[in-house]
């Protein structure tokens, strides 16, 4: 077993999502030789059934084509190989753990309770007891080397850790979450008053942690018996107290607070946003609940993280937070499909319980229209359980959205939309499609749409040359004969013309115009009744062919045609043994890479043996 | 006259396979098998231990026994460390596709009634040298001498062109098979054929169209029971089957249906033509670009394509006709059998390379005089199938001979034709630049008429080297990793000289695809030369192994 093995069996595991061979077959290491062997063969044999289906097709030929790597690494190597995946899983979770510890760190230090705390996470991620110690104990080993200075950026007072959510917010806790709503607003508001702009970001986190645990009831009721532990012996209790609300801040960011200080430009927009309560009355009239959801902020922070810790926080949030349409959150070119997801965008969606709205179509579109309505769709579908009710609103008469309704269940609807130049008063409007559940998400299509108008010159030209088309092709008939133009839907056939060419010709001309080509050609209305027609069959090698004719008003005729092969000069002569080639050698060198000079570049015939 | 020798065109494809021979007046036919079809499934079924089913017969069991099917096995062909396992014995491509060949073969004997031991191979274009290596091995354990390999589309334009000679005309062979791809622009000068471009994708072909319309109907399914047919080989098998028909269905008719029955559910999910066309819109863009490609590297537009030769049984799909009508304003041509063209193309083929004494050529050289000759030949293009061609079945009518009258008695003879292949590959050397650093130069550049010979001079490296080594590469790239290395020539034994010292590497690739290197060492004239030949991974006793078994072994 060496590296480019377990490179290659890694590329393979991330492709079908598995984190190692050993889970990928259902192997344990205490398993006999047979079953593991039993194991591999039914898969290979999967395999070999599965390899033309597309859906299986890359990992049933990894398995083909790696059956003996596999049968080596699950027998012989066996031993060697869990070791490997263990591990590797244990660089995986210390990894995790790190970046716990490195959220943890203050001056360098590391709080009891903070140690506790890393001591729990440890746990659940599986780590051993003396694993741990050994890695806190290089981990802060290491830290004390490094300057104090980067530690110093946390906020010296006010440790978050012995913060109680209701401190934070100043309200009593008993208070009911409006009253928490108001007091995060008003908390926040002073917080941005405040000079020190380290101290207020270090607030703005704060506010948002506590306002996270106690807007939501199952959030609040956990925390609340955690601090009624807490409290009878502060002392003791202070880790049990600290460490659901401290590691969100500080799990997707090693350093929180450095990252934020820019935010202190965002502000008025996260104010906006979220927490000022006035959030976009204009665009989100509909029935979602207004909570002061720091989501917008916390949605930048975790963004690319990739952290799954304070993502599962936000899932639990009782209200789906919304997207919101007019400040764009997302960057523009994120078009395409999207969700309501309330977590990270671009992480796979998890399996849920609840309804979920999904929308496969951009969120703007732009109609540039002429004369007739011009229609879009886009699909929506529930990528969550149960059922979606909702209902599809356009704000302009001229913008049209069907069906009004929506059920969704685990089908996909089509939602058309359509515009209507007609129905719009200006020459360009905009108008939006909002489509909003029962429970609370919304997606809104802003539409642009733009009536073109033909410009009067265009008309102008255009009419010009239809009546000049018309009199050059009437000429020698009345001049004033109206309608000019024989058109080709309403006017019935007055003259028909078949003509039927063997071998295919290439063109078949009328009156030296094209007119088609191929075996057979049927030509309703070739020319007005009673005009002469000059037809010309060509092919090439073959002799053209022509003819002359008038057809008559109604007159139908079938023309065959035969074309006969050019009395043509054989081709140039070659030689008898035409049939091997044998080009003349390039006499010239190809590719004269190096003539001889050595301060030539390239001169190298292959790495070769060197004399000793 | 002697009945000639056979030496069997076979066009060994990713779904179906033909074969074809050219008859003594020169007139290219299609080998019926044995159940009387001129085409045969390139599946196998095993039912035992080396005993297998081919053909038609097999493709009744791949529902029925899923495990023990065989089929696209020309997509792995030449694809090291691939074996399938059917009852505890491992078969790399080639043995799957000899055992195909062995059956054809075995046809072609019962049909024709004489040993055909000779034969010659058609592969896309676009085909390596390693998989074409592995075809030729494929034909060497099947009991066949394979005299050579040859592309499919300059086969299908052998097969067009026969009618055409004398002309001066382009046109594409556009192959759209069951799993390759291959455009090719030819030219016809006189009497000759050149292949002028040529671009393909090995892993594009009618399987794709099938598995869009198995993913849509599985999608469908999976939506509305959450259960996925595809999870499961039978019924994946069952779906797939039913999907390929109605695939075919959809060429002629408007709407389908398509019934899926899983695990207790059924569901009947509709089809459109159109909705059709939409699931694989993108499969015909890659061939549309494939197309504007070729042009592009023969320097061409559509304006200058003459006509369009369809091959392969994809081509029949509206969509794939459209498309090309589209883009070159014409319909293309339907003259040609798609499913039969490259199996004559590559009959004839044999003739012209490897049997100069074929009589329908003899015919031809019993006249004395050369230009009497040349005269004769581009006679009728558009005449029908030769009369002295007993019982034309109307199938094998696209390419014929000419009757002549030749020495007083009348028979029928092919007008001759040279046939111009290009190199699809770059063929390079890997060398050492100025900072010793390895680099590849190419010898042979892509669409290099064969047969060549490209001459490069280059140096040593070091002072005082004693030997040389040819690294030979194939591909497009400037380092190893991009390229396949697929040979070395070592020249040893030389004096020890400064570094600068010139050394000459020769390449000779002809239209056998076979490359010889030579290496002359210009100061004192030593070389050494080495012969490339179209070989694939297995060694001569696995070739003959296999032979043996596969002889032993029961086809039915």
């Amino acid at each position: 077993m060496d590296s480019r093995d377990l490179e290659q069996i890694d590329a393979f595991l991330s492709e079908v999502g598995q984190a190692s061979l050993l889970e990928y077959y259902g192997v344990q290491t205490t398993m006999s030789p047979q079953d593991i062997a039993t194991r591999i063969k039914s898969k290979r044999t999967w395999a070999q059934a599965q390899q033309a289906n597309p859906k299986f097709r890359a990992e049933a030929l990894w398995l083909i084509k790696n059956n003996k790597l596999v049968h080596r690494i699950l027998g012989a190597e066996l031993q060697a190989y869990s070791e490997a995946v263990s591990s590797k899983e244990r660089d995986r979770k210390l990894e995790m753990l790190d970046l716990f510890v490195q959220g943890s760190l203050v001056h360098g230090k590391l709080s009891n309770t903070a140690e506790g705390a890393i001591r729990r996470q440890a746990t659940e991620l599986g780590l051993s007891e003396p694993e741990v110690s050994r890695y806190l104990e290089e981990k802060l080993e290491q830290v004390s080397h490094i300057s104090p200075g980067d530690a110093d950026i946390l906020p010296p007072a006010s440790e978050p850790e012995e913060a109680d959510y209701y401190e934070v917010l100043k309200v009593s806790p008993d208070a009911t979450v409006e009253e928490i709503e108001q007091a995060y607003r008003a908390r926040y508001r002073w917080a941005r008053s405040l000079k020190d702009l380290q101290r207020a970001n270090a607030i703005y986190s704060q506010l948002d942690e506590a306002c996270q645990h106690l807007a939501s009831p199952e959030k609040r009721k956990a925390y609340d018996a955690r601090r009624a532990d807490a409290s009878p012996a502060p002392g003791t209790t202070a880790p049990q107290d600290k460490p659901e609300p401290r590691p969100p801040s500080a799990f997707p960011e090693p350093t929180p607070f450095p990252s934020r200080l820019p935010a202190r430009n965002s502000l008025p927009k996260s104010e906006d946003s979220a927490p000022s309560g006035e959030p976009q009355e204009e665009a989100f009239s509909g029935s979602y609940t207004p909570i002061p959801s720091p989501m917008p902020r916390w949605t930048d922070s975790a963004d690319g993280e990739g952290s799954s810790q304070p993502d599962s926080r936000m899932r639990e949030s009782p209200s789906v937070p919304l997207r919101l349409a007019e400040p764009a959150p997302e960057p523009p070119d994120r078009v395409g499909r999207r969700s309501f997801e309330p977590g990270t965008p671009g992480e796979p969606a998890r399996p849920r319980h609840t309804p979920r709205l999904q929308v496969d179509g951009p969120d703007h579109l732009a109609f540039s229209l002429l004369l007739r309505p011009k229609e879009t769709s886009i699909q929506v579908r529930n990528a969550g359980k149960g059922q979606i009710r909702g209902h599809v609103a356009s704000s302009q008469a001229w913008l049209q959205a069907t069906p009004k309704t929506l059920l969704l269940r685990r089908e996909s609807k089509t939602i058309r939309i359509a515009s209507h130049p007609r129905r719009m008063s200006g020459r360009s409007g905009r108008a939006r499609v909002t489509i909003s559940t029962s429970h609370g998400e919304r997606w809104v299509i802003t539409v642009d749409a733009h009536k073109r108008r033909i410009a009067f010159p265009v008309t102008l030209s255009l009419a010009l040359i239809l009546l000049a088309l018309a009199v050059t092709s009437r000429m020698g008939l009345l001049p004033f004969d109206i309608p000019f133009l024989p058109t080709p839907s309403a006017g019935e056939v007055r003259t028909f013309l078949h003509i039927n060419v063997a071998p295919p010709a290439d063109v078949i001309l009328i009156n030296d115009i094209p007119v088609g080509s191929g075996a057979s050609l049927p030509l309703e209305d070739p020319v007005p009744p009673g005009t002469a027609i000059e037809l010309e069959v060509r092919r090439a090698g073959h002799q053209t062919w022509t003819e002359s004719l008038v057809l008559a008003d109604g007159q139908r005729k079938t023309l065959k045609v035969e074309l006969l092969p050019e009395d043509k000069a054989p081709p140039p002569s070659e030689p008898a043994e035409a049939t091997t080639i044998v080009a003349p050698p390039d006499a010239a060198p190809a590719e004269p890479v190096a003539d001889d000079g050595s301060e030539q570049p390239a001169p190298g015939a292959g790495p070769a043996e060197n004399q000793p | 006259m002697a009945a000639p020798e056979i030496v069997l065109g076979i066009d060994l494809g990713t779904t179906y396979s033909a074969m074809a021979y050219v008859d003594q007046y020169g007139k290219p036919r299609i080998i019926v098998s044995s159940e009387g079809a001129p085409t045969t499934p390139s599946v196998v079924y095993f039912y035992d231990a080396d005993a297998f089913v081919v053909g038609s017969e097999a493709v009744k069991m791949v529902v029925a026994d899923t495990s023990n099917i065989a089929r696209f096995i020309k997509r792995s062909m030449g694809e090291e460390d691939f074996s399938l396992e059917y009852f505890r014995q491992g078969y790399t491509p080639q043995e799957l596709s000899a055992i195909i060949l062995r059956k054809l073969k075995i046809d072609a004997e019962e049909a024709l009634g004489v040993p055909c031991d000779k034969a010659v191979i058609t592969v896309p274009a676009y085909f390596n040298s390693t998989q074409r290596g592995a075809t030729a091995e494929a034909g060497i354990v099947a009991g066949l001498e394979v005299l050579s390999i040859i592309n499919e589309p300059t086969a299908a334009a052998i097969a067009y062109g026969m009618n055409r000679l004398g002309k001066d005309q382009s046109f594409m062979v556009f192959d759209l098979g069951g799993g390759t791809f291959d455009v090719t622009v030819m030219r016809i000068e006189g009497r000759s054929l050149r292949t002028v471009a040529t671009d393909g994708n090995a892993e594009l072909g009618g399987k794709d169209w099938d598995d869009r319309l198995v993913s849509y109907v599985a999608e469908q399914f999976a939506a509305r029971f959450r259960v996925d047919p595809r999870d499961h080989p039978q019924p994946y098998q069952e779906l797939y089957e039913r999907c390929l028909a109605v695939k075919v269905a959809l060429s002629s008719q408007q709407r389908a249906v398509i019934p899926v029955n899983y695990r207790g559910k059924r569901m009947a999910v509709p089809i459109t033509a159109e909705r059709f066309t939409a699931l694989c819109h993108d499969l015909v863009e890659q061939c549309s670009d494939t197309c504007n490609l070729v042009l592009e590297k023969a320097r061409m537009s559509w304006r200058d394509i003459d006509d369009i030769v369809l091959v392969g049984g994809s081509t029949r799909m509206p969509m794939v006709r459209h498309e090309l009508g589209r883009l070159w304003g014409r319909a293309p041509n339907r003259e040609m059998n798609p499913d039969e063209c490259v199996a004559l193309g590559a009959a004839l083929a044999a003739v012209f390379r490897h049997q100069p004494d074929h009589p329908a050529l003899q015919g031809s050289l019993h006249i004395p005089d050369e230009s009497n000759g040349q005269q004769a030949a581009p006679t009728q293009p558009t005449s029908g199938p030769a009369p002295a061609a007993p019982s034309d079945d109307g199938r094998s009518g696209e390419a014929g001979g000419e009757p002549d009258v030749a020495q007083g008695h009348v028979t029928s003879r092919l007008p001759e034709m040279s046939v111009t292949d290009v190199a699809t590959h770059p063929l390079g050397i890997i060398v050492l630049d100025s900072n010793l650093r390895e680099r590849t130069v190419e010898l042979i550049p892509e669409g290099t008429p064969l047969p060549t010979e490209k001459r490069g001079r280059f140096a040593y490296a070091y002072d005082n080297m004693t030997a040389v080594r040819v690294e030979i590469t194939e591909g497009h790239g400037a380092t190893r990793d991009e390229v396949t290395v697929i040979g070395e020539v070592i020249l040893d034994h030389l004096p020890p000289r400064p570094r600068g010292t010139p050394i000459d590497v020769i390449y000779r690739y002809n239209t056998n695809q076979i490359l010889e290197v030579d290496i002359i060492d210009v100061g004192t004239g030593a070389s050494r030369s080495a012969t490339r030949s179209i070989r694939g991974s297995l060694s001569e006793e696995k070739l003959r192994a296999a032979r043996l078994l596969l002889e032993r072994s029961q086809i039915v």
